[in-house]
């Protein structure tokens, strides 16, 4: 581009880092610029919903959840619980690990309510692909409609990127048919630029949805995070015309967080991303806090 | 699930107070005191509804004369004789009168001009503040404003013209430098946009500053050609249209008074191929329609590197489609009608002119509201291809006021920097001052200063 600029060459400012043979993405990386970023996602994060805006807010919040619970101490009864409390609030999804997924499909039967598992070594993704597709498969195989996986960040932070791909590829092929989720653990990128390519990886290799973070670390989801996340969904739309959802997680603890999240949306994705077939919120105390501020 | 769920907009979200935070009159402020003028009043239009908001004084020459008499007497009193670290003291109080007085500033500005409120209470109020606060802190330094040896002589009795663009701010860039130099100051605000400064004559009053020191005079253009024809005002400062700087600068050619003119010059933003893309739209939605900073308002020139053209203009209409153009009262809103109903003609003119010069222009959606100066967002971008050509474009119209660079490159971003010839750069960004940088800040005070 700088063609008159001395000592410049069209490498060392394209230099992709992909390896050589890898033709999952062509050019170089998107670039992201994180003050603009940070002070547009600010802005939309702070946008007033107040009167009629907050009940029609509350109710796609509701439609929008996945209600979730991830820890050790969970049991059949705590998960049976969970549903019947999602089930009357008519949430999309209810979120557990693999082992826990018989007795919520069992709870949720015929109610229209989704049951989503975390897979693919999750929180930490480091393990053997066999093992990932394996905790896949065994969700699945108990009845899961959706799964959520990590993305390997040990792979990707090392610059790995092709193996980073193949694996999100084979756990794509593994979970036809049902919803994937790719959770890019944005608190553990380090920038902006490499989140955004997280999620063109992710996006590349077939994910229905790109989610924030596992919940499981300090920094998941900010504003900033959401919005160049959706910055990615849109870039993948126009280039491929595949509209793929966003899920947030982790930290949305409350109405109003919540709520500035669905502006982020809204603005940068449009009306259409909406709906639960694009949208979710995972969180595990978020439908109490809605249902006080009803 | 993929029934689709019932759609989620913004209910109205009125700021609190509204209207009803004015007076009906508002007289001028001039030997520390209100007063009426013998020139009579005009009446100050909301520009979202063109509904007229108050009365304000019309200075005549009787009443600028008054007002001169007043500064004149406050300056050889009380100002000149004050210590700088005691004027210091008079200013820091004037800033701290100003932001407990914050909030009313943000909503009359927003009333009068049509600032949309969020940019009025999170931008330009504290922008205002900030600037009378980093002034007030230069009194007692002028000494490091100028070059070692030159002296730092205050000009005496100097006016200012607002344009009426940002008032509140404008006013304070105009009042800080030149009180902290030293001087007598009064401001003469857009008689399109007069009630903000007022708010600030009255911050100035509850700061007890010397009477005359600061005056607030109201009026039209009559009362701005009584400042320039009066010869007992030592400077006159302006910014605002090239001709009417251009006019005072020939007024003033041959006397003894000073000229401080800014004139608006264009701005220009150039956006290069490996620019961050979806920063680039927006950094051109809000350099283009949002926040202008003190450029010639219909001149920003938008150049696209033609690699990514077309990517950006289809970009730029999906941003255009979501901007929230509506009642600046709405904490919503992002942008605001124009601030006069010539304004908004100048910007259509200039549309239709760059249009005709081949450019593309991406343009929002209606509809608007039927009164008040509104008019649909339209931005026309030009292409080039190299480098070489879009500085030649840039500077096709000569000097530019401000430029923002967008581009991944550092290197590329210092090699335009370099050869621009630009007030201010900025890049990946545009129109971001601040009055504690050299260039926002202290080099204003010398031309306000005999060195």
């Amino acid at each position: 581009m700088f063609d008159a600029a001395p000592g410049e060459t069209r490498t060392q400012r394209g230099g992709t880092g992909l390896q050589p043979n890898d033709s999952r993405m062509s050019g170089p990386p998107a670039r992201v610029d994180a003050v603009t970023l940070e002070a547009r996602a600010a802005a939309l994060f702070g946008r007033a919903v107040r009167g009629a805006a907050l009940e029609a807010a509350r109710r796609l919040t509701v439609a929008c959840l996945d209600l979730t619970t991830l820890e050790g101490t969970d049991t059949p009864e705590t998960v049976r619980s969970l549903c019947v409390r999602g089930r009357a609030s008519g949430v999309a999804a209810v979120c557990v690990y693999p082992a826990l997924v018989a007795a919520a499909v069992e709870s949720l039967r015929s109610s229209g309510v989704r049951v989503a598992a975390v897979a693919g070594a999750f929180p930490s993704g480091h393990s053997t692909l066999s093992v990932k597709l394996a905790d896949l498969r065994s969700a699945l195989d108990a009845g899961a409609d959706e799964v959520d996986v990590v993305l390997d960040r040990g792979a990707f932070l090392a610059g790995r990127y092709g193996e980073v791909s193949a694996q999100l590829e084979a756990l794509r092929a593994e979970s036809a048919g049902a919803t994937l989720k790719v959770i890019v653990e944005a608190g553990e990128l380090g920038s902006y630029a490499a989140l955004r390519r997280a999620c063109d990886l992710a996006l590349a290799a077939g994910a229905d949805f790109i989610k924030t973070a596992t919940g499981k670390i300090a920094t998941s989801t900010t504003p900033a995070i959401a919005l160049a996340m959706c910055d990615a969904i849109r870039a993948h739309r126009r280039a491929t015309g595949r509209s793929a959802g966003l899920k947030l997680a982790g930290g949305i603890r409350n109405a109003r967080t919540a709520f500035g999240y669905l502006a982020i949306v809204k603005e940068s994705l449009g009306d259409e991303w909406l709906q639960p077939a694009r949208l979710r919120f995972g969180a595990s105390r978020l439908l109490e806090e809605l249902a006080a501020t009803a | 699930m993929d029934t689709l769920e019932p759609q989620f907009d913004y209910a109205p979200a009125p700021t609190q107070g509204g209207p009803s935070i004015l007076r009906a009159r508002y007289g001028m402020l001039a030997g520390g005191a209100w007063s009426e003028a013998a020139g009579g009043v005009f009446a100050t239009v909301d520009p979202a509804t063109e509904k007229p908001l108050a009365e304000v004084a019309r200075a005549s020459s009787d009443d600028v004369e008054r007002a001169v008499r007043a500064a004149r007497r406050g300056y050889e009193k009380y100002w000149r004789k004050l210590r700088p670290s005691e004027r210091a003291k008079h200013l820091f109080r004037l800033s701290r009168a100003v932001s407990e007085r914050a909030r009313e500033l943000a909503l009359v500005q927003t009333l009068d001009a049509g600032t949309p409120i969020r940019r009025s209470r999170e931008h330009d109020v504290p922008s205002a503040i900030a600037t009378l606060f980093t002034y007030a802190g230069w009194a007692d330094k002028l000494a490091w404003a100028v070059r070692a040896g030159e002296r730092t002589r205050p000009l005496g009795v100097v006016a200012s013209f607002g344009s009426g663009s940002s008032p509140a701010l404008e006013a304070a860039c105009a009042l800080g430098p030149a009180l902290a130099a030293g001087n007598a100051a009064i401001f003469v605000p857009s008689e399109h946009a007069p009630l903000a400064a007022l708010v600030l004559a009255q911050a100035g009053l509850e700061a007890d500053l010397p009477p005359g020191v600061l005056s607030i005079v109201t009026g039209d253009a009559r009362t701005r050609n009584a400042f320039v024809d009066n010869a007992d005002v030592d400077a006159i400062a302006t910014g605002g249209a090239r001709e009417a700087c251009a006019a005072i600068a020939r007024a003033l050619a041959g006397t003894q008074r000073r000229a401080v003119l800014r004139p608006e010059l264009p701005g220009i933003v150039i956006v290069c191929d490996d620019a961050p893309l979806d920063a680039a739209v927006e950094g051109i939605v809000r350099s283009a329609l949002l926040e202008r900073g003190p450029y010639a308002p219909d001149a920003l020139r938008v150049l696209v590197q033609e690699s990514i053209l077309s990517e950006t203009i289809a970009l730029l209409h999906e941003r255009l489609r979501t901007l929230r153009i509506g009642d600046p009262l709405d904490e919503n809103s992002d942008g605001g009608p124009a601030l006069t109903d010539a304004r908004r003609e100048d910007l259509e003119t200039f549309v239709t002119a760059a249009l005709e010069a081949g450019a593309t222009v991406a343009r929002g959606v209606g509809p608007l509201p039927e009164r008040g100066f509104w008019h649909v967002p339209a931005v026309p971008l030009f292409g080039f291809r190299t480098i070489a050509e879009a500085l030649e474009k840039a500077h096709a119209f000569g000097r530019i006021g401000g430029a923002g660079i967008w581009t991944s490159s550092g290197q590329g971003a210092v090699y335009l920097a370099e050869r621009l010839a630009a007030e201010t750069v900025w890049c990946n960004g545009y129109a971001r001052f601040d009055p504690t940088t050299y260039a926002g800040g202290a080099a204003a005070l010398r031309a306000y200063l005999h060195t």
